[in-house]
């Protein structure tokens, strides 16, 4: 993936992210951002993901997130891992690619929650299993809607 | 960039993230993670800074109140002195309040319950007696020889004759009439007689000891002796103390009743035919 397609990718996302939050419902369960900073991560490039993941996160918290920094560690421990994990698996096959994209936006949840419990904030409107298989479904969806496209096109590979 | 660095900088990154929601994360009362983070730095040095300003606080303050301590003791010490020289003198007091009262005691519950009221109705200018009065209680009214005889609660002197209506009162300013005295303060006795001589309402204490502490103004009281007036009767004061003989000291004694302005006096049984049982005590002359 080439500097440009992952600039054009946080642009595209940031635009969705936006738009999405037009849409209470859909700006609640689309994670964009997220999709893309975990479609860079992919590759197995920790250096590329490191930075797509700050960037889209730091993004996200500047349009949504309730602190500064929230969605940027999110992004950040979701996408590394997965970097480390993309050096020795190959994850830009189909199964793993989706596995990937469905894990994020409940693990990006989980790790706002923790934040939460960790600076002793008071919680925010609880949601039931179903949001979070429903946000991992459209999450997942988008995420592997972007790997096919960049599949077809050549753009995705292994560092 | 190496792995190991990016791993690094990867680390540094969601520490310094870490801080960035704490600093922004506000607590119920307001306050932000930054701002106690920063009152957890400072606290400690303004908490020195207060511990050691109130320590040498504390020091002035307690090195104050020790000042005001030592004053204090030394004050109550003083206080406490006299208060043990007035408890002293108290006890003194209450001992010889009760020596008076048991005196007063004994006269009231044997001697003033018999006690006559009488009316001075004459002033013999011939008779054995430079100063005697006659009085109008006699035997008819149970007073006999002895009885004493008080003007306004002072001893004025004893009845030497009576009558059936009538009774002849010696005075203490006679040569011839003498009582047993006791000086209230030294607790010594005596014998006190008139002096008969023109000098009014003066009488004479003999062969009172040089040792003894005599005062003009000292006061003098029946001191029961003399089974004839019942002690702690007022008798006189002080007015003079001679030193005639080399041994002791000739008193001149003011006598406490004015005889110029008898008028009602008080007749009292003497307290040897009290004691005697003698309830009637009368008799016709015993002088």
């Amino acid at each position: 993936m080439r500097g440009r397609d992952v600039v054009a990718l946080v642009a595209l996302g940031f635009v969705l992210e936006v738009l999405a939050g037009l849409w209470p419902v859909a700006g609640r369960l689309f994670d964009p951002l997220l999709a893309i900073a975990v479609l860079a991560a992919l590759p197995g490039r920790t250096g590329t993901a490191f930075a797509v993941a700050l960037v889209t996160g730091l993004l996200a918290d500047g349009w949504s997130s309730r602190w500064i920094g929230e969605q940027a560690l999110a992004h950040l421990l979701i996408a590394y891992p997965l970097a480390l994990l993309g050096r020795r698996v190959d994850l830009l096959v189909p199964l793993p690619a989706l596995l990937a994209f469905l894990v994020a936006t409940p693990a990006s949840w989980a790790i706002g929650l923790a934040v939460g419990r960790l600076f002793d904030a008071p919680a925010g409107a609880g949601v039931g299993p179903l949001t979070w298989a429903a946000a991992a479904a459209v999450n997942g969806l988008f995420g592997m809607l972007l790997w096919h496209v960049l599949r077809r096109r050549d753009r995705l590979a292994p560092a | 960039m190496t792995e190991r660095r990016l791993g690094l900088l990867f680390a540094v990154t969601c520490l310094a993230l870490l801080a960035l929601i704490a600093a922004q994360v506000r607590r119920p009362d307001g306050s932000t993670a930054l701002s106690r983070a920063a009152r957890a730095v400072v606290a400690p040095l303004v908490g020195g800074v207060l511990g050691a300003a109130r320590g040498v606080g504390g020091i002035l303050d307690h090195y104050v109140t020790l000042v005001g301590a030592r004053a204090e003791r030394d004050r109550l010490a003083r206080e406490l002195a006299a208060a043990q020289a007035r408890l002293a003198r108290t006890r003194e007091l209450e001992l010889e309040n009760l020596r008076l009262r048991t005196a007063l005691g004994l006269a009231r519950t044997t001697v003033f319950e018999r006690a006559v009221v009488a009316e001075v109705i004459a002033r013999p200018e011939h008779g054995p007696y430079r100063h005697a009065v006659i009085v109008d209680r006699g035997r008819a009214d149970g007073v006999g020889p002895d009885w004493v005889v008080l003007d306004r609660g002072a001893v004025a002197g004893r009845v030497v004759r009576a009558e059936r209506r009538r009774a002849e009162v010696l005075l203490l300013l006679d040569p011839d009439s003498g009582i047993a005295v006791r000086h209230r303060e030294g607790r010594f006795t005596g014998i006190l007689r008139g002096t008969g001589g023109t000098e009014a309402r003066l009488a004479r204490l003999d062969y009172v000891p040089r040792d003894q502490q005599v005062l003009a103004g000292d006061v003098l009281v029946t001191s029961g002796l003399d089974g004839i007036y019942p002690p702690g009767l007022l008798v006189g004061t002080v007015r003079r103390v001679r030193g005639d003989s080399p041994l002791t000291w000739t008193i001149d004694v003011e006598v406490a009743f004015d005889p110029a302005s008898l008028e009602t006096v008080l007749l009292l049984p003497p307290v040897g035919a009290v004691r005697g049982g003698d309830t009637d005590g009368a008799g016709e002359d015993d002088r």
